[in-house]
């Protein structure tokens, strides 16, 4: 028998698979042994993880909490609050004082809450500070979320004790606990002093990081108060959570437990104390994610079931694998000899065929590209010829522009005018170098610089308001958009001083037509100011010349007229002088009436010197009498409430002057001293002293030369002068009264009369408290001219007198004047009719007087008609004032004396007596 | 013959003289306006310590604020010290003598300042001779004594007048300690008439609440601002006994020839308050009268 091989290997084959079965079911029943002793460990060492991990966040909880007892100790103890007790105690007010002392306790509360952070959020979201009856004293403000309506605040008092309180305020929204101390001043309960901790960092960063699973709840709660618990109630149902209060202390336990939403879980449940404080920290989880989904035994038992099937399905199929083996081996042999020529065959054919279409590929892309090259070429040669056309046009253009520009450039920077360009902030963009030239400062300085550095502060506003101004103008559209804008403007040099420039502004418009900026040429007018200045000057005080002529005209006319008055005054004064005998008071009130017209008689030539109506005669005069006489007359216009005081001394006082001109002076400076000092009272203090003045000492005068002189001196006590106005108050026309006070002439004409006089004026004041005018006028050794003496005996005659005046009132007065001396006296009021009387018979009169200004025929040229009638007649002429005739005129038309009315008696009498003694 | 040219001589030379002082005196010019202060290229601060305005030390809330001005207007700070008595006199170039709320001008100093800064209450003498700025800064005077004092603070009625009234009346035969021409000048409130015995004081005013202390005087008049620190520098050996003055303000004193430069301060110091810069000098400086004048800056 032969024993084929196949069956040999068949049968040892048998034998090896039961060897190798009962081998590897051995070696399974170990591993599931071994693997369930494995499984029990680790749940044992689970839990126990579990139990170590709770309290180590139990630990940092604790350390977290022993914190905050930290804080509000020290916080009880801050000076701030004592001090706020203190005070309080002192009987201090919050209105007065108090009121800082309780900001220093919030200060401290803010500080707390801004310091006290943990992973960076705040630790304290509110701080109060809770006075014994249970309102508050400071509190920092509800955090959100939170109401206080309707808290009772006594439930937080703690009198009774003196370490920290932790009170838990866990709700679902916010999760939080309040931690309290009382404070006691001087031994007595003054209040509490609480703090809210915001737990949602410490769940956050503590308890929440500590979680391995969805499934896994931590929550703090504190020890046998069911209802603070309110986060365990939202979580489990009311039995479940009153199960959890009851396990035990640090130890494990697994519960079925039902949650809030009544589906019961298997859970392991660990409840740690936090030391230090009342709380618990309670940890529950589901038993599946601690000890696995099943237990370690029925997983033994599947394993053991699984790997018995595994080991008889392995013994089945390897009997059945292993006889097909062999066929199968040679088999697939045959095939894959066959497959590997057939193969072979397809990859030749297959070959050929690319092969083939790759050549005409390669023909065809050949000859495109050959087109191709040609077409570019030609298009390249074109293009060539272009770009050499342009370029040779772009220098073309680049050299006009450069010619254009070097141009620009040589006019703006060689041009004397300043040209600029700005952007929309006034920020200057451009401005050329002949600035340097004007304002001294370099382009790039001026770039720096902002408008307001450069412009003087009423220049800007004017600039600002132009600005504005125009911007307005373009937005309504009133005004043509390129149009350009002249504004004069004050410009500070870099030395400081300041320049007046005349700018043309245009407006820059960006392609939107919105301005972006501005562009201008600016030209230094400081020259035409000046002159615009000095003519602005000129035409003022040519006005003010034109009026002081108009003044003058108006003075002569009135001085005409007023001197007819006086002269009808003084003629009719006398006459009833005449008729009223000494003894008669009326007597005493005519001599006063006379005396009064004096006065006003001398007020006209005042009036007539002040408008330069009237020579001034220079003569040797004594000044003394005529400041005294002023000041009499000064003491009735000036307020009572000032009072004068003289001090005239003087032992030589005779200076060649115009009296009239000299009281003047006097008047002006005594006017101006009242004006000073107003409604208020005062002193006016008027002196007059001899000075000499030798070498040395003249040289502090100016321009007064050693000698003697006579020194007027004007004080008052008035408001004084500024120093700015002090240094021109000579100048004509400057002023500082109101329109209608004065003409601001006074004391330049003042200065005027003094020095045509030969002397000098000085002034010296002190704000509030007054001013001091100094007047020198040189003294001379010339007896002053005798004064005319009023002949005691009145000369009379009995002479022919032709009296003509066309005023009636003026003949009442005058003709019985005359014809008292004794003469006999023929009166007409027409000139026409005088000459008619004279003509009939010449002989008839030996003397005619007659008035200037009358109609038809004035007295000269009366006079003149009448000499041609007898050339030998003496011709008396009065007049009451006028600019075209006087002494010297009416003598070279063969006159013989001239009269200013009014007329005294005594003057009258004198003149026709000399007259007709000289014939 | 030769007395009477003596005399003459003397004469003249003193004539000479007053006339030479004259000159001299009518040359000194008051404060600077804006262009020169520019041409010049400096800023002069006129400082008086007091507080935490000027603090002596370098530094304080009106030095900070005049040296940002300085910085604005583009020129050098320069600080210079000077004394109560002498302070307006050194920006106006008058020597001035406070008489009730009018001035006597008793004659020329030389300028040494652009601006007084350092917490200079409006009062009604001052404002004869000086300009001062937009309020800078809320002020009231106070009466404070010695914690142990048997002056007791007064009950506050709600009406400024009543409860001055009431401070009036404890001070009768009390020793109250003032200073001169300064507006701690008891003759501005009329204490000499409540019968209290007014004591000028000759030191410095940050001296009075320690002269208290110390027992100098019964009690001493304040600014509230003053008194505020030195409840917090002295915790407990003052109190505030009430008001002697209705609400004041402080600001900062220009020469009446300065226009052009207390309108540029004006407007620097509007940029300060609108940018923040002043609050956060208020907050570094007088914390706690930022806390107790709320209304007064919450309007500025």
């Amino acid at each position: 028998m032969k024993i084929h091989p196949f069956r040999v290997l068949a049968g040892k084959r048998n034998l090896a698979a039961l060897t190798i079965g009962l081998v590897l079911f051995l070696y399974i029943g170990f591993l599931i042994t071994s693997n369930y002793l494995s499984q029990v460990d680790l749940q044992k060492t689970a839990l126990e993880k579990l139990r170590q991990d709770t309290e180590k966040l139990a630990m940092s909880v604790s350390y977290f909490c022993a914190e905050r007892k930290i804080d509000l100790k020290n916080l009880s103890e801050n000076r701030a609050i004592s001090v706020y007790f203190e005070n309080k105690a002192l009987g201090m007010s919050m209105e007065y004082g108090l009121k800082a002392s309780l900001n220093a306790i919030r200060y401290q509360f803010d500080r707390l809450m801004e310091e006290k952070k943990f992973a960076g959020k705040r630790i304290y979201p509110r701080v109060t500070f809770i006075r014994p009856h249970g309102e508050f004293l400071v509190d920092t403000g509800l955090i959100n979320l939170e109401q206080d309506q309707g808290r009772n605040w006594n439930e937080f008092l703690t009198p009774d004790s003196r370490d920290v309180t932790f009170i838990d305020k866990h709700n679902p929204q916010i999760p939080m606990m309040i931690v309290t101390i009382p404070y006691f001043f001087k031994g007595n309960f003054a209040g509490q002093l609480l703090a809210w901790v915001n737990l949602v960092a410490v769940y956050e960063h503590l308890v929440k990081k500590s979680q391995h699973s969805n499934g896994l709840t931590s929550f703090v709660s504190i020890k046998d108060h069911l209802q603070s618990t309110e986060y365990m109630r939202t979580k489990f149902s009311p039995i479940s959570a009153s199960e959890l209060m009851n396990i035990e202390m640090g130890k494990t336990r697994r519960l079925e437990v039902t949650d809030h939403t009544g589906i019961k879980r298997d859970m392991i449940i660990i409840r740690v104390q936090i030391k230090g404080t009342p709380f618990f920290l309670t940890r529950a989880m589901p038993a599946s994610d601690i000890l696995g989904r099943r237990s370690p035994f029925h997983l033994l038992v599947a394993m053991a079931v699984l790997s018995i099937a595994v080991l008889i399905g392995m013994m089945i199929f390897w009997r059945v694998t292993t006889n097909n083996l062999v066929l199968e081996a040679r088999f697939e042999e045959a095939s894959k000899r066959r497959q590997e020529i057939e193969e072979k065959n397809r990859q030749l054919e297959q070959e050929i065929n690319e092969r083939k279409q790759a050549e005409e590929l390669l023909r065809k892309a050949h000859d495109e590209l050959e087109r191709r090259v040609k077409e570019r070429t030609i298009e390249l040669v074109e293009a060539n010829e272009q770009l050499k056309a342009e370029i040779e046009e772009r220098k073309r253009a680049e050299r006009t522009l450069r010619n254009s520009e070097e141009k620009f450039r040589f006019l703006a920077e060689k041009m004397f005018d300043i040209v600029w360009t700005m952007d929309r902030d006034f920020k200057t963009t451009y401005v050329s170098p002949s600035i340097e030239n004007v304002l001294g400062f370099t382009p790039e300085e001026r770039k720096r610089q902002s408008l307001e550095e450069i412009i003087t502060l009423e220049s800007l506003q004017r600039v600002q308001e132009m600005f504005l101004r125009e911007l307005r103008r373009y937005e309504e559209g009133t005004v043509d958009p390129d149009r350009s804008v002249i504004i004069e403007v004050e410009y500070y040099r870099k030395d400081g001083s300041t320049v007046w420039m005349e700018n043309t502004v245009k407006a820059i418009r960006g392609s939107d037509g919105g301005i972006v900026g501005m562009h201008g040429v600016s030209r230094d007018i400081t020259e035409r100011k000046i002159a615009e200045e000095e003519k602005t000057r000129l035409q003022f005080q040519l006005q003010q010349v034109h009026k002081m002529e108009s003044i003058g005209i108006l003075a002569g006319g009135i001085a005409h007229d007023f001197n007819n008055m006086l002269g009808i005054i003084v003629g009719n004064t006398e006459l009833a002088m005449d008729d009223v005998p000494e003894w008669n008071p009326a007597r005493h009130n005519l001599e006063k009436i006379r005396t009064g017209s004096m006065r006003a008689r001398d007020m006209v030539k005042q009036i007539l010197a002040f408008s330069r109506q009237s020579q001034q005669e220079m003569k040797p005069v004594r000044i003394s009498p005529i400041i005294k006489e002023s000041l009499k007359l000064l003491r009735s216009s000036i307020p009572t409430t000032i009072k004068i005081h003289q001090n005239i001394s003087s032992e030589s006082d005779t200076v060649r002057a115009n009296p009239t001109q000299i009281n003047q002076v006097f008047i002006n400076l005594c006017t101006n001293a009242a004006h000073a000092m107003g409604e208020k009272a005062g002193v006016l203090e008027v002196s007059l002293k001899n000075i000499e003045l030798d070498e040395g000492a003249a040289i502090h005068y100016h321009d007064l030369s050693s000698g003697k002189y006579i020194r007027l001196t004007v004080s008052d006590t008035g408001h004084g002068i500024v120093p700015k106005v002090l240094e021109r108050i000579f100048d004509p026309y400057f002023t500082t009264k109101k329109v209608g006070e004065g003409s601001g002439m006074g004391l330049s004409v003042v200065h005027g009369i003094v020095k045509t006089h030969g002397g000098d004026i000085f002034v010296a004041s002190e704000l509030g408290k007054g001013t001091t005018f100094q007047v020198f006028l040189p003294c001379i050794e010339d007896e002053p001219e005798a004064e005319i003496e009023i002949a005691i005996e009145i000369p009379r005659g009995n002479e022919r007198i032709l009296f003509v005046d066309d005023e009636k009132a003026m003949v009442d007065a005058i003709q019985p004047m005359i014809e008292r001396l004794g003469y006999k006296v023929t009166a007409r009021t027409s000139s026409i009719e005088a000459l008619e009387a004279f003509r009939a018979n010449p002989d008839r009169f030996d003397l005619v007087i007659t008035d200037f200004t009358m109609p038809n025929m004035t007295g000269v040229e009366l006079a003149k008609e009448l000499l041609k009638l007898r050339s030998n007649i003496p011709i008396i002429l009065c007049t009451g004032y006028s600019e075209h005739i006087n002494d010297d005129k009416s003598k070279a038309s063969g006159i013989r004396a001239f009269l200013m009315k009014p007329v005294f008696l005594s003057e009258i009498a004198n003149i026709i007596r000399r007259v007709l003694d000289d014939d | 013959m030769n007395r009477e040219k003596r005399v003459l001589f003397f004469a003249t030379t003193l004539l000479c003289i007053t006339a030479m002082l004259g000159i001299i005196s009518w040359g000194s010019a008051s404060g600077e306006d804006l262009p020169e202060i520019k041409k010049r290229g400096v800023l002069r601060h006129l400082g008086v310590p007091y507080a935490n305005f000027v603090t002596g030390s370098g530094d304080g809330m009106d030095v900070e604020l005049v040296k940002r001005f300085a910085e604005h207007l583009g020129v050098r700070y320069e600080y210079v010290k000077t004394g109560w008595e002498n302070v307006i006199g050194d920006l106006t170039g008058k020597k001035v003598q406070a008489r009730g709320n009018d001035i006597d001008i008793l004659g020329e100093v030389p300028v040494r300042g652009d601006v007084i800064a350092n917490g200079l209450t409006k009062i009604p003498w001052r404002q004869k001779i000086v300009d001062y700025s937009t309020p800078t800064f809320p002020t009231q005077v106070w009466l404070v004594a010695r914690a142990d004092s048997t002056i007791e603070p007064i009950k506050p009625t709600g009406d400024i007048d009543k409860d001055i009234a009431q401070v009036k009346e404890l001070l009768k035969d009390r020793c109250v300690l003032g200073k001169a021409k300064t507006c701690l000048d008891p003759s501005l409130y009329g204490l000499k008439e409540t019968g209290a015995e007014v004591k000028l004081f000759s030191g410095n005013l940050n001296e009075l609440a320690p002269a208290v202390i110390k027992g100098e005087g019964d009690a001493t008049i304040l600014d509230a601002p003053v008194a505020l620190i030195a409840l917090e520098k002295w915790p407990g050996k003052l109190k505030v006994i009430g008001p002697i003055s209705s609400m004041q303000e402080m600001g900062v004193a220009f020469a009446k020839t300065s226009p052009g430069l207390r309108e540029a301060f004006n407007r620097f110091f509007e940029k300060c308050k609108a940018d923040g810069t002043y609050q956060r000098l208020l907050k570094k400086y007088y914390p706690g009268v930022f806390m107790y004048y709320p209304a007064f800056f919450e309007k500025m």
